[in-house]
Parts: C-alpha cells; structure tokens; sequence
C-alpha cells in the first residue's frame, strides 16, 4: 500500500488519529442525512428532480410537437388517447403542459441565475468594504424595496415588450427572464451582505486576519464557503418565486407569446372554458403548484439540514 | 419577489432566513389571489348594481316616449345591460375616436346622425327631414330638422356637423378613422394626408359647410359620390358649444354631459359601468325608445358570458366556442342564440407588402394557399363564418364568392412550391413572424392559433401570436408607415355599397397596399352613374384584382351569433326581409331604429 499523506482536518486522520478505524462524517455528509430524515423535504426534492428531468426531456416525452395542432380533435375530454384532453385547436394538453413546465424551469433557472449575478457580488461588496459600498448599496436595496415587486416587474416588462432597444430584448422568453431576474436580485443582496457582516465577527476570521492572510483570501477561502449553506437555501426558495412570476405575468398576458407554451397563460386562457372543458386550466394549475411546492418543501429542508445549530 | 424583512446591521442568521410560515404564508396567499382571480376573472368579483346616483335617476323616471306593450316591465325598470371591453371603452362619440367607443354594447346615443337605418339596412331621414344631390353628384343639401334642442339649451343646427367634421379632420386631433372620407369629402384628403410637397390645407376648408339658412347643411365631394347620403350613416355631430367650452371629451363627464339625443351620460363609473338615463330635454328629435335606461359594463370579454349567466348582462356578441356549445345543449337556453349578417365583416390576414419578406408576391400567394379554410369552419368557426376566399361577404352587395374561390384556395402543394421558388424552401431562413391581434376574443384567439399552425405545418414558418390592446393596434395600424408588418383583423360595412367595403384597400388607407390599377377601377365604378348591373361589375372587376394580388389572405366571413335574454323584447328581434332574427347591425345606437324597437319584459330580473 502506497504511503498515503495525512493531512491534518480529513475524516481519514481522525480514523489515523485515533486507531478506531471509524471514520467521521463531513459536516456534507452530516447535513444529507438531516436532510434525508425529512420525509415532506425527500418528497420535494424527489418530485423536483422528476419535474426537471420531465422538462430536459420534454421532447421525448410529450407525444406531439407542442405547435402540432389537430383541428379535428379539438375539444377531447381526459382519455387514454390525450391523457390531459386537447384544447380548441387540438393542441395535445399532455405536450403543452410538458413544454410549458420546461418553459416555466428555463425562465425560472435563467431568472434566478440572474439574481445570483446580480445580487451575490452587490452582498459580498457590501458585506466586505462596507463604507460608502455598504451605503449604496442599502440605497439601492431600499429603492428596489419600496417597490412592489410584481407590479415593478409588469411595468418592467411592458417597457421591455413594446420594442425599446429591440436588439436585447428579442425574444419574450428572454424578456420574461430578464424583467424577474432583475426585481428580484433584492433578498438573495441582504442575505448575502448578512451573512458576510455576520461572520465577519467569527473568531477563526480573526485568526485568519492574524496570521496574515489579506481580505481576497479571507473572503475566498473562509467567508465565501460558510456563507454558502444559507444561500443554496435562499437560492432553492427563489425558484417557486420565479416560476411563479412568470406564470403571473403570462397569466396577464405580459411574457411568453403564443405558440409557446406558458403555463400561466394556459391557466389564463382556460378561464373561458372552464365550465365546460375543466381541463384546460386543471393541469397546467397543477403542474405549476407541483413546481412550486416541490422546491418550497425542499428549501425549508435544505435550511433544517443546514442550519448549524440543530447538530 | 425578494424577501423583505426590516434593516438592521445586528443581523442574526436567524433573523435574515424567513419563518417558515411567513414564507408559506405568502407564497400561499399568493396562489389564493392568483387562483381566486384568475379562475373567476378580476371583473365578476365586482357585482356592480346600480349605485345611488343612478337609483335616484331611476325614481325619477316614470314614462317611455313610447307607451309600453301590457307584458313590459315598469318604466323605472326599462334598463338595457350590455357589455363592453374593459380597456376598450374610453369615449361616447363617433367622431371622437371610432375604435375606443364601447360599440359592442351602446354608443352614440347622444345626438342623432343625418340618416339612419333600420334592420333591412334601408336608409331612412333622422336628423335630416331631407335631402338631394346636385345633377353631377357633388353637392349635397340636407335640411335639418328644425326645433331639435341640444340639452344645454342651444339649438341644434348645421354649425355643428360643420364643427364636428373640422374636428374630425384637425390633424391635431388624429382622429383613427380618417381615411373613411379621403378622396370622397371635398378638400378632406389634402388635410389629413397632404401629398408629398404641397401645402396642407386646413380644416375649415373641408367640403362641409353651412348652406343658405342654420338649417342647411351643404356638403361638397371631390367626385360624384350616390353614395354620400349612406355614408353619412356616420354623422352624429358634436355640440359646437360643448366643443368651444369644454373641449371634445364633453362626454366622458355626468357634469359636462350635453345631449340632443334621447339619452344622456348620467354616470360613469371607472372600470365599472357607464349609465346612459333618458334625456328629459330631448325634443325635436324622431325617436321614441321605450328603453329609459342603458348601462353599458366594463368588463373583460373572458367573463361575458359568466355575466350572461348569472344575469348580469342582457345579450353580448361572440360568445366563445365552449360558450355556444353549452348553449346549444340545453333547449331552453337554445333559444337564446342568434346568429345573423351582422355588418358583413371578413376577417382576414394582412401584409405590411413593402416589407420583405411579403413584399415578393409569391410569398404572400404561398401564404394564401396554406390556409385550410374549410377545416377552420368545420373544426373552429361553427355557425360564426362561412369560409372566405374573398373580400365582398355574401349577401352583400357585387358578392361573387363562388367566381373568386379558386384564386386564394387551399392547396398546401402549390403553397409550398411557391415559397421555394420565393427562396425559403420548406420555410428555411423565412425570418420568424408575429401576427398582431387587435383585443382579440377567445374565438379570435382560437382562430389565429389555428392559422399560425397551419402556417407552420404547411409552410414550415414560425409565426407568434402578439394580443394587443385596441388602441395599440388602431394606432400602429393608421400610422404612415404602418407598423404592423403582419395582422389579422376584421372589417365590416358601413354603409350598403360595395365601394365601402372595397375602399378599405385604396391607396393611403389603412394598409400599405398600393395599386393603381385597383385604385381607378373602383373610384370609376363608385362615380359611376349609370346602369347598375354595370356598375356591379366594375366593382367585381376591382375586386379581381384585390384578390389576385393578395395584400391580404381572406379567412372568413362572420355570421355573428349573439345571446339575447328572453326578455328582451320587441319589433327588433323579429324576423328582417331575408327571415334572420337577431340585434341587427349597428345596434343599440341613433344610428338604427332597433333603440326604439325594444323593450323589456316583465320577466326580467331586478336591476336595482
């Protein structure tokens, strides 16, 4: 057996250490089976991984083209041919309601993506060099505060959709991403900017600060990784967020465009119908509330697993 | 959307993640409203009866100009409810802006137009006791009824048909409807669309004009024009006075309301209603309504029909496709559904035809080859259309529906070899397209959703659907250049002449279309004073040319059906000389005799 190189902190050296040959777990392995002990958490994350792989292989699985209209089988009750019935042009419902939960992840991810980009540097910046950062960057916090956040985002959006700087902003998919990522960067700021002001205090960043190492490499090597947690939770409940924004704004008819599929417009253009073909909004609703509830259960999870004062 | 809890630079971790159930709480709370919203529409919520203005109108009000048949609901009670599109219906006035009116429901009530029609769209004299036509055509002297008071006291004379058409034509006021009368109205094209380096004229040199006496009104037009007197069906002035003091939105205010009409705006409540009450100073005039009152809904077109239901409202146009099915499957509710001519409207696609990629003929024929008409109505329109190859509906006048059907007909493998040959083989590198809807209804909806397929599957192009607002449209549609690239929209008649119709399409109109040769075919033909039969066939000759060209693909005709409550009654809804029942086109307005052929019953539901 090779020599193996013992470095001080890994499970392994505590077996070494020790001579039990038990190996301890990582802080990781401890939060997953916290995390696993929850029953209504498991259930989320396991219908979120369902949804998100039903949306990468929404191709293969919807049996039609979601454009793919058949007139003539407009208007079907649930059955065993159209599982979720077909809508007044044919349209298969079971095709719509899987594109439309690929629509509602891509914009959902992409929005939250932006926030991240957005809201994380500002936090750390702010967190970091306080001063006149810290104050402008509250500023701008507060402002972005004072406003609703979905009204910003209709008015946001109807700037963006009536063709100013047409070059950027193409496409509705891409508009619908941009208008949530950027009004709601706010929460994921203040909780990063918190956590940094928070741990700042911690007696190993002191420690770290006394033996010489400078701001770039606390803030990489100590802040950043023990901020994380928090924000992988923050970032999982912004999700539903997300989705739900843009199945409100759809429902308004503000975001995506027909012919594709948003599952907030489906229930908007449901409404109609609903006495008769109950269908058309029953499934696209459902779906949405499987998204949204799937990653709330497993955000509130994720913060029991994670959260360090429950070891 | 992010989390907003109170500032402080004492944070703890604790502090900063959410409780549990705050955030469940909102997220929660979120998906009610959502849900209680959307699934029961916005509008319902508001179940607007009348509120205390209009009761105390109504107490006011104990007789009809009409005496009322035996099985009538009392005068206080003779209400009329009709729906109108919430974020469409901004004026009252024809001659303020033509598509912002609530004309689904009740509109121009308010003065009476020279002429009007009755439901066999016979012209008849109204504000006008009478009128004739010079030798060549292009004068015309109508006499206005004398002792017709308008509500503040003045009289009613032709100073204010003057006012109103120099209104009408003000650049300033960008009315959306000028191009009804270019190259018709004398002076009116050289005012509201100056040719190219030639001087504007200015309104007051528009050919209307106040004759010898207050009571004549003269009218000069750039051609001979027989059909003058029917497209003055649009002429319901505005009070010169009301214009001078308070400004052309005298109207849209109970407090500054005049009316020389059998009605009056007595309330109007944002987003709500707008209550039109009898106007108590309404002499001189020619009609005798029984109705006394006229609330007109602010509603969106999704929840009509919920209001249909539960009695809200007493008729509406157009119910959506799952609406007339539900209908149709009871017999008693059966009887409630009407369908008729309407105003003659074909729906239909239109191309911005200087832009490429539609400005290459063969693109456009390709378009007009994959639609699928015959599908559309079968699976789609039902009794709402017959299918268009067309632009003249059939009854209408020189129809040739049969003679036009082989030009633009479906067939999807000439549409496809006609696109390779423009230079998009199977739609490749064919730009992705948008198709503009104006304020569409969910059968409009439902319509261009089966359209945009059929392009797709047939022509292998992508076409989005974009849903705009009325005005939005209208505006974009009348701008020079027009901005829309590629729409679907309806018109219908306006008077029973096919140059109306046919002079949608002339140079400098709504659309970009340009065509000489179409252009001089029907101005000669409307001109035209001689033998009838001959005239028709110019205009069928013209319309030839329209369909060939194809600045338009033809979807169909409407054959609007309407629901009307069993206890709207009255001459209106029995049969017209062709045997159709229905609330015949234009509706509730002094342009039609139907504001006095109905009445309510006694059956119907308490309105207060």
């Amino acid at each position: 057996m090779a020599e193996q190189t013992v470095r001080a902190g890994t499970p392994r050296d505590f077996a070494a250490l020790t001579g039990t040959g038990k190996r301890s777990r990582t802080n990781a392995e401890l939060a997953f089976r916290r995390f696993m002990r929850q029953k209504l958490a498991v259930a989320g994350a396991l219908l979120v991984i369902l949804l998100c792989l039903v949306a990468v292989f929404a191709p293969w699985l919807a049996p039609t083209h979601y454009a793919k209209a058949d007139l003539l089988a407009a208007n079907q009750f649930p059955s065993w041919e159209y599982p979720f019935g077909t809508d007044p042009i044919g349209y298969n419902m079971l095709s719509r309601v899987v594109y439309g939960i690929r629509t509602s992840f891509t914009v959902g991810l992409s929005a939250v993506f932006i926030s991240c980009l957005i809201g994380i540097p500002l936090g750390l910046a702010a967190g970091l060099r306080g001063g006149f950062t810290d104050f402008a960057v509250l500023r701008l916090v507060e402002v972005m505060t004072a406003f609703p956040g979905i009204l910003f985002a209709i008015f946001l959006i109807s700037v963006v959709n009536s063709g100013v700087m047409s070059s950027f902003f193409r496409s509705p998919t891409f508009n619908i991403t941009f208008v949530i990522g950027v009004t709601s960067w706010v929460g994921l700021c203040r909780l990063m900017r918190a956590q940094i002001l928070t741990l700042r205090e911690r007696e190993y960043i002191t420690a770290a600060r006394s033996t010489g190492a400078n701001e770039l490499q606390i803030a990489v090597r100590h802040l950043l990784p023990n901020a994380v947690p928090p924000m992988i939770v923050a970032v999982t409940l912004a999700m539903p967020a997300a989705i739900f924004a843009e199945a409100g704004l759809s429902f308004l008819g503000l975001g995506i465009n027909e012919p594709v599929p948003s599952l907030g417009k489906m229930v908007a253009d449901s409404g109609t119908y609903i006495q008769l073909y109950w269908y058309l909004g029953f499934f696209p609703a459902l779906a949405i509330a499987l998204a949204v509830l799937g990653f709330a259960f497993m955000g509130d999870g994720l913060r029991d697993a994670l959260d360090p004062r429950q070891t | 959307m992010g989390s907003t809890n109170g500032d402080s630079n004492e944070v703890t971790l604790d502090g900063v993640l959410e409780h549990r159930s705050t955030r469940r709480g909102v997220l929660g709370g979120a998906a009610a409203m959502f849900a209680a919203g959307g699934m029961f529409g916005i509008n319902t919520w508001r179940s607007s009866g009348a509120s205390a203005a209009t009761s105390s109108v109504r107490r006011a009000i104990t007789t009809s100009l009409q005496e009322l048949p035996a099985d009538a609901a009392p005068a206080e009670k003779q209400m009329f409810v009709a729906p109108a599109n919430l974020t469409t219906a901004k004026v009252l006035d024809f001659y303020e802006a033509v598509y912002e009116r609530p004309s689904d429901a009740s509109s121009d009530v308010f003065s009476e137009p020279l002429v009007r029609i009755n439901k066999n769209f016979e012209l008849q004299p109204a504000s006008a006791e009478s009128w004739s036509g010079s030798e060549d055509g292009m004068t015309w002297t109508f006499k206005i009824r004398e002792g017709m008071m308008w509500s503040d006291g003045n009289p009613v004379t032709a100073e204010d048909w003057v006012a109103t058409f120099r209104y009408g034509a003000d650049p300033a006021h960008a009315w959306d409807f000028t191009w009804f009368f270019q190259g018709v109205l004398k002076n009116w094209s050289a005012v509201v669309a100056p040719a190219e380096g030639a001087t504007a004229m200015t309104p007051d040199q528009i050919g209307v004009a106040v004759g010898a006496t207050p009571y004549e009104l003269v009218v000069t037009t750039e051609v001979p024009a027989p059909y003058l007197p029917a497209m003055l069906l649009y002429s319901n002035p505005l009070s010169k006075v009301g214009l001078e003091t308070t400004g052309p939105l005298y109207n849209t205010n109970p407090e500054t309301a005049i009316s020389a009409g059998p009605y009056i705006l007595t309330e109007w409540q944002k987003d709500q209603h707008i209550i039109y009450s009898k106007n108590e100073k309404y002499v001189g005039g020619t009609l005798k309504p029984m109705i006394n009152q006229v609330m007109v809904k602010l509603a969106a077109p999704d929840t009509w029909f919920t209001m249909y239901q539960n009695n809200e409202i007493d008729f509406f146009e157009a119910p959506p496709p799952a609406a007339l099915t539900l209908m149709m499957s009871d017999e008693t509710t059966a009887k409630e559904v009407y369908s008729g001519v309407g105003d003659f409207p074909t729906w239909y696609i239109f191309f911005d035809v200087t832009l490429a990629p539609f400005n290459d003929i063969k693109v456009r024929q390709a378009w007009s080859h994959a639609i699928d008409r015959d599908l559309l109505k079968e699976a789609v329109l039902g009794p709402n259309g017959t299918q268009a190859y067309s632009w003249l509906a059939p009854g209408f006048p020189a129809s040739q529906r049969e003679a036009m059907s082989t030009i633009q007909n479906f067939d999807p493998a000439m549409a496809k070899s006609l696109l390779a040959e423009a230079g998009f083989p199977d739609g490749k590198d064919f730009p992705k397209q948008q198709l503009w809807l104006r304020a569409p209804s969910p059968l409009d909806k439902t319509v261009a959703a089966a359209l945009a397929s059929m392009i797709n599957e047939n022509l292998g192009i992508e076409v989005e659907l974009l849903e705009k607002a009325q005005q939005d449209f209208t505006a974009a549609l009348n701008s020079k250049p027009t901005q829309i690239p590629l729409g679907y929209v309806r018109y219908g008649m306006d008077f029973l002449d096919p140059f109306n119709m046919l002079s949608v399409w002339l140079s400098g109109g709504r659309h970009s279309w340009s065509n000489p040769d179409y252009d001089a075919k029907v101005l000669e033909a409307a001109s035209f004073l001689g033998d009838p039969a001959e005239r028709v066939a110019m205009f069928q000759e013209a319309e030839k040319v329209l369909v060939t060209d194809v600045p338009g693909v033809f979807i169909y005709h409407g054959t609007p059906v309407q629901l009307i409550k069993p206890w709207l009654k009255g001459e209106f809804i029995a049969p017209d000389a062709n045997g159709i029942t229905s609330l015949h086109w234009p509706g509730f307005t002094a342009m039609s005799t139907v504001t006095q052929e109905m009445y309510i019953g006694a059956d119907a539901p308490d309105r207060s």
